[in-house]
């Protein structure tokens, strides 16, 4: 399935795409960096323990 | 026949673990719950992984093995919702996409259902998946905001 956003909600659902994919490059570049993820969290990015 | 490598809980990180020839990965889940259009009963998470220093070394099957494990294991909670996005930061975001594919196929993980769905934008396309267990009872809710975005914006509900 392709959605192409030529709506304000495409346009929205885009743009938190590229907020996630730019958190997860700002966690991934901290945690290799031995950041803590209560660092994380203060920069509002929730690191989770799920299993 | 490979068996995954062992996963530990790291409190800095989420989840580790280190291969036969010394990589360290690590595997990490983000809780994108409240920043996604709300469902209740169900928690969604963004997963990402990736090797120490973007070293991925050599083809190790056991890599992809421990990676579906930890996929495996996170689907154990029935309620648990699974969002992923292929970074496009190198545009290899098709790649990581067909990789996912192939490795959901071949460690298939039971009763969990996999969406696609590509999100086009200018000149970038955003490959995301959903994946949930068949048994949820929001199951077709969720598909259905996913397949049409809405999931995305729930910054526009009044």
């Amino acid at each position: 399935m392709q959605m192409k956003p030529n709506n304000n909600k495409g346009k929205i659902a885009a743009e938190k795409c590229r907020k996630f994919l730019a958190d997860k490059r700002m966690a991934m570049a901290h945690i290799a960096n031995g950041g803590s993820v209560e660092e994380l969290k203060r920069k509002g990015i929730k690191v989770a323990f799920p299993i | 026949m490979h068996s995954p490598y062992k996963i530990h809980t790291d409190p800095n990180s989420g989840y580790t673990f280190i291969t036969d020839n010394n990589i360290k990965y690590f595997i990490t889940f983000f809780d994108r719950s409240n920043e996604l259009e709300g469902i209740e009963n169900v928690q969604i998470f963004e997963f990402s992984f990736f090797p120490e220093n973007h070293n991925h070394g050599t083809h190790d099957p056991r890599v992809s093995q421990t990676i579906m494990e930890a996929i495996n294991q996170f689907f154990q909670k029935e309620s648990n919702v699974l969002l992923f996005i292929c970074d496009s930061i190198d545009n290899k975001s098709l790649a990581r996409k067909r990789l996912f594919n192939k490795w959901f196929i071949s460690e298939s993980i039971p009763q969990i259902e996999k969406i696609d769905n590509d999100i086009v934008s200018g000149e970038c396309t955003y490959y995301t998946s959903l994946l949930l267990n068949n048994n949820l009872i929001e199951k077709e809710k969720l598909i259905k905001s996913f397949s049409e975005l809405s999931i995305f914006y729930n910054s526009l509900k009044e």
